[in-house]
């Protein structure tokens, strides 16, 4: 047993550090005597040899005398487990210093052991050393657990806290203050201070439930209740502990830890009560899978639609919402509202997809009585219109018929007061249409009729009608007339309305000697009229409630007291919009105003096809007849380059004007009219006999006639051709036809478009397509023959698909942009589904659009024609035209 | 067209007579009704060259008279202009035989002219 010798396997090694030689030989001895476990004895006579062995070999356990020539007693242990911490100390003591060794252990040694005892019996000593290790084992254990406890309190989101059951002393981590709002002081350390800041309606249960627990020799405690911040607002917890008990199972502490709950509680609460609102709807409310199969219906609906509840298909509120879905998924739109009509009922069916669960919700309104209160009150408006409007009428013809002198002579003053009483019947009457027309553009009653007008006769005819009131004030009452009078697609009747309204309001605010000018602007995608005055202004105050209701604004008028009813300028407004147009104006107090309409341009071949239609069916209805006029101006080219285009299109004007003149001496009316280039067509309601007198006299008049041009006398030809319904073109068929074929629209130049996809089958397919709609077509299979191919051929559209190998979409679109000589062409990208959003950014404009695949044929066309149709009749095209 | 005979068939009756002094002041002969049963009572009796017909009456509104009168004299053969509120314009399209239409309050110029016409084109051989 000496420094260096081999320890047996399995043997504790034990350091002794005695002084006393004898005392060692005791205790060598007494080891060696131990039977089973077998001791490695190192022995040292001082302290400071005992701690080089510490350092210097692995040792498990010391026996150290109390009485050592380099240390005194208590030291030695602080020194051993200072170098080697957690080393077990067995005190050796004499019989005098046991007071002292109760000490030592107390400052960390595992036990001591009288000399004495040992010599009697070496197991004691054999126990003392096993139990000493095995004790040391157990603290380090505990010691190293409960470090992690703090650890993971202080990690855990949790107020975790500890409660001695005893004291009622409780231990918060920090999460008390983080996560409730505390500040450290604020945080009492026991019991009462807890149940304190419990719900004062809970507090009581709360804690009796928490005892009850505990005296029921419980070991697990768990609930939830409204818990105090700091701030003192409450939060949800979900508060749960465990019973800790002695040896004896008697309930010591209480280690629990507090949860925040009070985010989870309202989103529970929210979707409750959302829940509730769907299950508590007075309306029914369903939902619907992609099967077609009602998921859920709400109580009203399974009141309301018991036969529902079978899921019977072919029920009107889920008829077509298979089609309804695909549409809704399709275009992305959120949703869809329609109308059925369910016995005496009719409701209002709601329809919305819901993407993430592939289910289509629906809500169903009953709108009987809205329906009913509705159609009373067009019925109301219809009856008051009539009511009002039939005295007036009456007596507005009477003082008519006095003032014609068909009753007898009148003399002068009786002239004069008769036009008194004629000016305020008319304006009684203007008042009480305002009122009807706002009556019916709320209810939504004002259906348009609208047709082509050409903005130089509607202007020309307010006008003309305005001129007597305005020279009334010495007011110059102008039209600032454009390069090319535009045609609009408009209600006349309305459009009218609201220009009078207009240009009476600014001649009501302009003093005497000033000046009305109205002029149009055709812009690339609308047309303007301006009512310009130079009258007393409008303050930038009342700009904003110009046009709505009932807004009489004090514009210093010269004639004061002259009121209306306050509605023109909103019913104006409604119009215009109606029109899918914009009304604003602009104005400086004292420095007069402008009042703006901006109407849509509208399609012109569109437009007319349509109107064609219905005056075809007009005239079958009413059993007459339709007659279509075509005249063509030969060498128009020539005439245009020589005199420009202003100059052939006021002949054409010359020519139509007689067209309508001759129309009008057979008994009839141009229904239709249209100018384009050298061509103009003018359909009239007149027969086959009247048609061709009309013809006749154009031949006669204007074939070879002289017209002036240009203060040059020139002789133009023009050739004409004419047909009618049903006299020599029997079928409407045939008449849209030859309709159609003496359209200008033809003689368009036709748009070239160039398909840009990979797959051969897509290409063929689309090339076929688009050349029935009269395009010229060329393709290209791949980004590199698209650029080869626009090097030497301008193309005016480009249909560009995405996935393409070698060079895809994007890229091909970003080298036409970079190109000066491609980067006006619209692009339409075809692209599939999912893709868009990301790719697609950045890369918008003017002449940039998309369609998914698949798409509808229809809304490839349809999108074709909107990125082309700005130049078709744009102002592009004209200025191409004069140039 | 002077001498040529109008039945005007309308219930206010005052408005009506303003048209028929005024018709009348321009050498028409008139002949009034103030409903559509009237008025087919007034054509056995007496045939005009040309009918001014009123919607909305009561007892035979102007749709059932129309048909009557169609049924009567064949559909097209007589004249007949319509008077209507701009409300009803819509229904009007429905109609057949009618030769034109004018919408209420109407200005008298404009009547007459509208009568001048279908008359002319009624007095031509078809």
């Amino acid at each position: 047993m000496t420094p260096g010798t081999p320890d047996a396997p399995g043997s504790i090694r034990v350091l002794l550090i005695e002084d006393n030689p004898g005392d060692a030989r005791l205790i060598q001895e007494a080891l060696a005597e131990v039977q089973g476990q077998p001791f490695a004895l190192v022995w040292v006579k001082r302290l400071a040899e005992g701690l080089d062995r510490l350092a210097a070999q692995p040792i498990d356990i010391v026996l150290l005398d109390l009485s050592l020539p380099d240390s005194q007693g208590l030291e030695g242990v602080g020194t051993i487990q200072g170098k080697t911490p957690a080393m077990p100390v067995i005190i050796l003591t004499g019989l005098d210093d046991e007071a002292l060794a109760i000490e030592a252990v107390k400052k960390g040694a595992q036990d001591y052991l009288g000399k004495a005892v040992v010599q009697v019996d070496s197991s004691f000593l054999a126990r003392a050393i096993r139990y000493a290790i095995e004790r040391q084992r157990i603290e380090e254990a505990i010691r190293a657990s409960e470090q992690r406890f703090q650890i993971v309190a202080r990690a855990t989101n949790d107020a975790v806290w500890d409660w001695d059951l005893k004291t009622n002393q409780v231990w918060w981590n920090e999460a008390i203050q983080t996560r409730f709002k505390y500040s450290p002081t604020q945080v009492k350390p026991d019991l009462s201070w807890w149940s304190e800041q419990i719900h004062p309606e809970e507090s009581e249960r709360i804690v009796a439930g928490i005892h009850a627990v505990i005296a029921g020799g419980g070991r697990f405690w768990s609930s939830e209740y409204r818990f105090r911040r700091g701030d003192g607002t409450f939060a949800y917890v979900f508060d749960r502990g465990y019973v800790v008990q002695d040896e004896q199972g008697r309930p010591v502490r209480m280690i629990g830890a507090m949860m925040d709950i009070t985010e989870r509680k309202q989103a529970e609460q929210s979707l409750a009560r959302l829940a509730s609102f769907a299950e508590r709807n007075p309306d029914p409310v369903i939902e619907i899978d992609a099967n077609g199969t009602v998921t859920y219906l709400n109580s009203a609906a399974s009141a309301k639609f018991p036969e529902l509840t079978k899921a019977e298909r072919g029920h009107p509120v889920l008829e077509g919402l298979s089609a309804v879905m695909g549409t809704l998924q399709r275009t992305g739109q959120q949703a869809f509202v329609r109308e059925i009509a369910m016995g005496d009922h009719v409701y209002e069916q709601h329809i919305s997809y819901v993407a993430e669960s592939r289910v289509i919700r629906s809500y169903i309104i009953d709108i009987t009585d809205r329906k009913q209160v509705e159609r009373l009150k067009d019925e109301f408006i219809s009856t008051v219109s009539h009511e009002l409007r039939t005295p007036l009428a009456t007596i507005k013809e009477f003082i008519a018929i006095i003032a014609d002198e068909i009753a007898g002579p009148t003399t002068p003053d009786q002239k004069q007061y008769l036009g008194i009483i004629k000016t305020n019947i008319d304006r009684l009457a203007r008042m009480i249409n305002d009122v009807l027309d706002m009556a019916k553009i709320e209810s939504g009653r004002i259906v348009l009729n609208k047709e082509v007008v050409s903005t130089q006769t509607m202007l020309g005819q307010v006008v003309e009608s305005m001129k007597l009131l305005a020279q009334s004030k010495q007011i110059t009452l102008t039209i600032n007339a454009p390069k090319f009078f535009p045609d609009i697609y408009a209600d006349q009747d309305k459009l009218t309305q609201v220009l009078i309204n207009l240009i009476s309001n600014a001649i009501k605010f302009t003093p005497d000697r000033g000046a009305v000018t109205i002029g149009v602007d055709e812009l690339e995608t609308e047309v303007r009229i301006v009512v310009t005055d130079t009258g007393v202004g409008i303050e930038a105050k009342d700009l904003p409630r110009l046009f709505e209701k009932f807004q009489q604004f004090r514009r210093m008028s010269a004639e004061s007291g002259s009121t209306g009813t306050g509605l023109g300028l909103a019913i104006s407004k409604r119009f215009v919009e109606l029109h899918g147009g914009r009304i604003w104006a602009e104005s400086h107090a004292g420095s007069g105003s402008r009042f703006y309409i901006s109407l849509p341009r509208y399609h012109v071949g569109e437009v007319f096809r349509e109107y064609v239609k219905s005056a075809l069916s007009k005239a079958r209805r009413a059993n007459s007849h339709l007659s279509i006029i075509t005249i063509a101006v030969a060498d128009f080219e020539d005439l245009r380059s020589r005199y420009g285009a202003e100059a052939v299109r006021t002949m054409l004007n010359l020519i139509e004007r007689r067209i309508r003149d001759s129309i009008r001496l057979n008994a009839g009316d141009a229904v239709v009219r249209w100018q384009n280039g050298d061509l103009l067509v003018v359909l009239a309601d007149i027969d086959q006999a009247g048609c061709l007198s009309v013809v006749d006299r154009i031949k006669r008049t204007a074939e070879g006639g002289t017209y002036q041009l240009e203060h040059a006398d020139q002789r133009i030809q023009i050739m004409t051709s004419s047909a009618t319904y049903p006299d020599s073109v029997v079928s409407e068929e045939d008449f849209l036809r030859l309709v159609e074929s003496g359209m200008p629209v033809s003689s368009k130049p036709r748009r070239r478009i160039l398909i840009v996809d990979d797959e051969p089958k897509i290409r063929h397919f689309l090339k076929e397509v688009l050349e029935m709609q009269g395009y010229e077509v060329l393709t290209a299979a791949s980004g590199p023959d698209t650029l080869e191919q626009l090097k030497v051929q301008a193309v005016d559209l480009i249909l560009l698909d995405v996935m393409m190998p070698v060079m895809d979409g994007y890229q091909v679109y970003h080298l036409l942009r970079e190109n000066p000589q491609t980067r006006d062409v619209p692009v339409l990208i075809v692209t599939a589904q999912g893709e868009r959003t990301d790719r697609l950014l950045g890369i918008e404009g003017p002449s940039y659009n998309y369609v998914i695949k698949p798409f509808e044929i229809e809304e490839l066309l349809g999108k074709i024609q909107e990125m082309l149709a700005p130049r078709s009749t744009g102002r592009r095209a004209v200025e191409r035209e004069v140039s | 067209m002077a001498g040529k005979k109008i039945l005007v068939i309308d219930d206010e009756e005052q408005l009506a007579l303003a048209v028929k002094i005024r018709l009348q002041s321009k050498g028409y002969q008139v002949l009034s009704a103030s409903n559509g049963r009237q008025a087919l009572e007034v054509m056995s009796q007496d045939r005009p060259d040309l009918v001014l017909l009123d919607v909305l009456m009561p007892i035979m509104d102007g749709y059932s008279c129309l048909r009557e009168i169609n049924q009567r004299f064949g559909r097209g053969k007589m004249p007949v202009i319509i008077l209507t509120a701009r409300d009803q314009l819509k229904e009007l399209f429905d109609l057949e035989g009618i030769e034109d239409y004018i919408i209420k309050p109407f200005d008298h110029e404009d009547l007459l002219v509208r009568i001048e016409r279908v008359l002319q084109r009624a007095s031509k051989p078809a």
